[in-house]
């Protein structure tokens, strides 16, 4: 059995109800012949569930343990884990405070997190984040 | 080591927030660069019109005015943007007739009373354009055609909901015709679905059928418009045709609602060179666009009014 | 002899320096994730508006041709495809760099790319209007059919497990659904998002997919102090030899013609072209195991494909007006500012321009050769740096880019969220291939088939008597099953 499979599976099966299950409620096809907004959403979801059902039969059989984790992958975890968080609170915090201080701090924390030397990445947060910047901002005209 | 550092970035920190205020002059507008958004991709009708006067009003004023593109949903997303802005006239935004549609459509609660518009470019009427082989050469004969079979002519617009579909079903009611709606993404693609012949009509922009009438391809039929368009002097209107025009595509310049006075006043007069000038005329021409100027007040007056009918017009066109 | 004066126009000193000046911007835009061809064309059109028609226009090629080269270089080096269309490059680029063959697949990158551009450039010259006459005959229905036919490649894309590929692909295909759809302008799974009314932005998943998933995965898996490049630089065989190049020749013109014809289909891009190329291109293939796994086929097919695109699409663009993809939207209002309208009376009132294009497009990508093949040796050393670095470098790279392409926050953060799901997806051994694929085509085939449908008022049978459309079927039912059976004779063969 593969547990970790068979998660994913089940996530899918219930992305897919999750699609399928408002598709129902709604409005159903026009007079001139084209299928409603739930008519395609319907059709993929069921194919999902079909495919999950199946891959699901194959990890059962499967006789592998995937998470078996090597030193280095237990060693790193914690520092995966706190990457993925910090990659989402910056995405969200992205339109509440500022590009440059909110991507100094950033840069400056993963730096720390990664284990770089303090000059280092005092120098490296600020001239990057900077640099960036000029670009995106002045050059790109990017809303930043 | 850690306080050093703590230290190091607070000083960086504050050294970025005062380079960011910038030169903070009382009184004096504009002395940085101003901003305008576009609701729509780069390339089509709004952002080739913002761009131009842009230019324009760059001159005039004296400081860059930046043109930058957030599309979707119609303009709401651009809209809904705008209106969480400053308020200090260097946030503005390119005002579609889509900007008074969004509500009544279901999209946004944001209507053109959310936004503060300080002058109206110009007007976009709808042609009824048709394949070269296509065995109409008359708005009439089209007419006849499609009352005599209802619901037969396919129309392409350029996807349900937006501008063309209405002007769609604004000929629908005047001439009591049955079209068969196709939605496109875009009036280009509908345009193109004619010139394929796949579909039998396109009611969309006069740019957007031009370089197929000009190879051949397609012929137009009539404008909907009062007046007749100075890219096609033989095309017939619908004013002389005899009809009502009831739905047409516009474009205006809006800023957030609480702007001071005397910054709208400066964006005012400068826009409104821009648009009346010779140059702005010669695009307008180019893209079969009608120029008609309309000052603040006056603009803002009309897309409210536009948003009035819109509420009242939507909800009969069943969509959902 | 106009041809003689349109060559000799663009070596005209500025013409020329502002051509190079497109060429070097396109190649730092493309190889940023999220920068894109059509931003980088964008952002220089502008620029372009203060120079003399020939001077603007040698820039925007240069822009074009040189942001789909470049796109392939980011794809190769750090799995995180540039422009969308160089998407298919990460399947066999990456691994090539990873093997320690970086120098050769840029190489690869490079000269494949150019050839692309230049066949496509050929058609361009002598056969654009029977070309563009013939996409005109791609409605609804042959796009729906055109957008299943895609599909078929997520079998291809899948790698060893195609169920856990079709699971994938078909969750793609689900999210494609979100947003607002165009046939009844129905909101469907916005909760009541703005951001989210124009559905899951395609490049920011695909950067967040790639790029992120990827450096979450080395974080996991990788000894911090180590640099970028594990394996060895080889510094034999980077580049091609002659024997190498030749081999590959059948595949790429195939792929280049397949590319031609999609790119002059309006609407229909790099990213369906280079994609479709390397699946179509694995079936046909003698080595079909490699694909995936670091082959130089794959790789040449998907650099041919994504600038073989290019000379398609302005194809139509010129010769009807109607652009091609995003880009050539963008050419066309430019082309409107200087007073000239798109379309076939370009060819006849125009003419001299349109061959100064042309020659453009050939002199554009010439300097790409040029230009790419001397500095090939700089990239990978451009990553001989603490890995640690360059995490931060391309996390934050990714971040700009995702948010650059529309301005949009909701991008930003759907790209971080399959980030994360890409690494989950890495750890499961579930190819990414197929979902992007299902999330690019699920909109093209949904929106046709219902457009289709809403014409011929709920017949299907349009689908059966169109030729197009027809021949289009048959080929990806055939395609689809003749490898297995093919293999299946060949079992019984060597049985016996």
């Amino acid at each position: 059995m593969n547990k970790a499979g068979l998660i994913f599976v089940g996530i899918s099966i219930m992305i897919a109800l999750g699609f399928m299950i408002p598709a129902f409620s709604m409005p159903g096809g026009s007079v001139d012949g084209a299928p409603g907004p739930g008519y395609f959403p319907i059709i993929v979801s069921l194919l999902v569930i079909i495919f999950a059902i199946i891959q699901g039969i194959t990890y059962l059989k499967e006789d592998v343990k995937t998470f078996e984790q090597t030193e280095t992958q237990v060693k790193n975890k914690p520092t995966l884990f706190i990457t993925c968080v910090t990659i989402l609170v910056y995405t969200i915090l992205f339109s509440i405070i500022p590009f440059i201080p909110l991507t100094i701090i950033t840069i400056g924390f993963l730096n720390w997190l990664y284990g770089k030397k303090w000059v280092h990445n005092s120098i490296f947060s600020v001239v990057f984040t900077v640099v960036v910047y000029l670009i995106f901002s002045k050059f790109l005209h990017v809303m930043l | 080591m850690k306080k050093k550092l703590l230290v190091l970035l607070l000083v960086v920190l504050v050294a970025f927030s005062l380079f960011a205020e910038g030169s903070k002059e009382k009184g004096k507008f504009p002395t940085k660069q101003i901003n305008i958004v576009v609701g729509a991709s780069p390339g089509g009708t709004s952002d080739v019109v913002t761009r131009f006067i842009a230019k324009d009003v760059e001159t005039q004023l004296g400081v860059p005015i930046v043109t930058t593109n957030k599309p979707g949903g119609s303009c709401s997303v651009a809209f809904e943007y705008m209106a969480a802005q400053k308020p200090d006239g260097y946030n503005m935004m390119y005002m579609p007739v889509e900007s008074a549609m969004v509500k009544p459509l279901g999209l946004t609660t944001l209507e053109p009373s959310s936004i503060r518009y300080i002058g109206l470019a110009m007007y976009l009427p709808a042609t009824v354009t048709v394949n070269k082989n296509a065995p109409w050469n008359t708005f009439e004969e089209l007419i006849a055609y499609a009352r005599a079979n209802p619901g037969k002519v396919t129309v392409g617009n350029s996807g349900t909901g937006s501008i063309w579909h209405f002007g769609a079903a604004g000929i629908e009611q005047v001439t009591g015709v049955k079209f068969n709606h196709v939605p496109f993404d875009g009036g280009a693609a509908a345009a193109t679905a004619v010139m394929g012949g796949h579909i039998d009509v396109a009611a969309v922009a006069p740019g957007e059928v031009l370089p197929g009438v000009q190879g051949g391809d397609l012929k137009v039929l009539a404008i909907v418009d009062k007046n007749r368009s100075n890219l096609y002097p033989d095309v017939p209107s619908f004013g002389e045709l005899g009809y009502d025009v009831k739905v047409l595509g516009w474009g205006a310049f809006g800023v957030p609602k609480d702007t001071p006075d005397d910054v709208v006043a400066i964006l005012e007069d400068a826009f409104g060179k821009a648009i009346q000038s010779q140059g702005f005329r010669d695009l307008c021409e180019k893209y079969g666009l009608t120029p008609g100027y309309l000052n603040a007040a006056a603009s803002q007056e009309f897309a409210e009014a536009q948003a009035v009918w819109y509420q009242n017009e939507i909800p009969k066109f069943n969509l959902k | 002899m106009d041809w003689i004066t349109a060559f000799a126009g663009v070596f005209r000193p500025d013409v020329f320096f502002y051509l190079v000046v497109g060429v070097v911007s396109g190649a730092v835009i493309g190889t940023l994730p999220g920068l894109t061809a059509t931003m980088a064309v964008a952002v220089l059109t502008p620029i372009s508006f203060w120079l003399e028609p020939a001077c603007g226009f040698a820039m925007l090629i240069g822009v074009y041709n040189s942001a789909i080269w470049s796109g392939g270089i980011s794809a190769i080096l750090i799995n995180t495809p540039g422009t969308p269309a160089s998407m298919a490059s990460t399947f066999d680029g990456y691994k090539l760099a990873r093997k320690g063959y970086s120098g050769l697949a840029l190489n690869i990158n490079t000269i494949w790319s150019v050839t692309g551009g230049l066949l496509s450039t050929i058609c361009l010259a002598t056969f654009s209007f029977p070309l563009a006459r013939f996409a005109l005959k791609f409605g609804p229905a042959e796009f729906a059919v055109v957008a299943l036919f895609g599909l078929t490649m997520m079998v291809s894309v899948s790698g060893s497990s195609p169920i856990k590929g079709l699971l994938v692909g078909f969750l793609g295909l689900l999210f494609s659904t979100v947003g607002l759809e165009t046939i009844h302008a129905f909101k469907r799974y916005t909760f009541g998002q703005v951001g989210l009314l124009d559905g899951l932005n395609f490049v920011a998943v695909m950067i967040g997919l790639f790029g992120i998933g990827e450096i979450l995965h080395q974080i996991y898996t990788s000894e911090r102090e180590e640099n970028v490049i594990q394996a060895e630089v080889k510094t034999k065989g980077q580049m091609p030899s002659p024997k190498l190049l030749a081999s590959l020749v059948p595949q790429n013109l195939f792929a280049a013609a397949i590319s031609i014809i999609i790119g002059a289909i309006p609407g229909a891009g790099g990213d369906i072209a280079s994609i479709v190329s390397w699946g179509q291109a694995k079936r046909m293939s003698k080595f079909p195991e490699e694909y995936g796994e670091g082959s130089v086929e794959g790789l040449s097919v998907t650099c041919t494909a994504n600038n073989a695109v290019i000379g398609g699409a302005m194809t139509t663009m010129l010769s009807l007006g109607i652009p091609g993809d995003a880009v050539t939207a963008i050419l066309i209002g430019s082309l409107m500012m200087y007073g000239m309208t798109p379309g076939p009376m370009l060819f006849i009132e125009n003419r001299p321009f349109v061959l100064t294009l042309i020659a453009q497009m050939v002199i554009a990508n010439l300097v790409i050769l040029v230009f790419g093949l001397t500095t090939s040796k700089i990239y990978p050393r451009l990553l001989a740096v603490k890995k640690t670095t360059l995490w931060v470098v391309v996390l934050f790279s990714c971040f700009v880019g995702a948010y650059a392409i529309n301005n949009s926050t909701t991008d930003l953060i759907a790209m971080a969220v399959f980030g994360i799901v890409g690494f989950f997806f890495k750890m499961l051994d579930v190819p990414n291939g197929p979902f992007i694929l299902g999330l690019l085509l699920g909109g093209l085939l949904e929106a046709n088939l219902r457009r289709t449908l809403a014409m011929t008022m709920g017949s299907y049978s349009i689908f059966f008597t169109s030729v197009i459309s027809v021949t289009l079927l048959i080929i990806a039912i055939v395609s689809l099953f003749l490898p297995s059976i093919i293999s299946g004779i060949k079992k019984k063969f060597r049985t016996k």
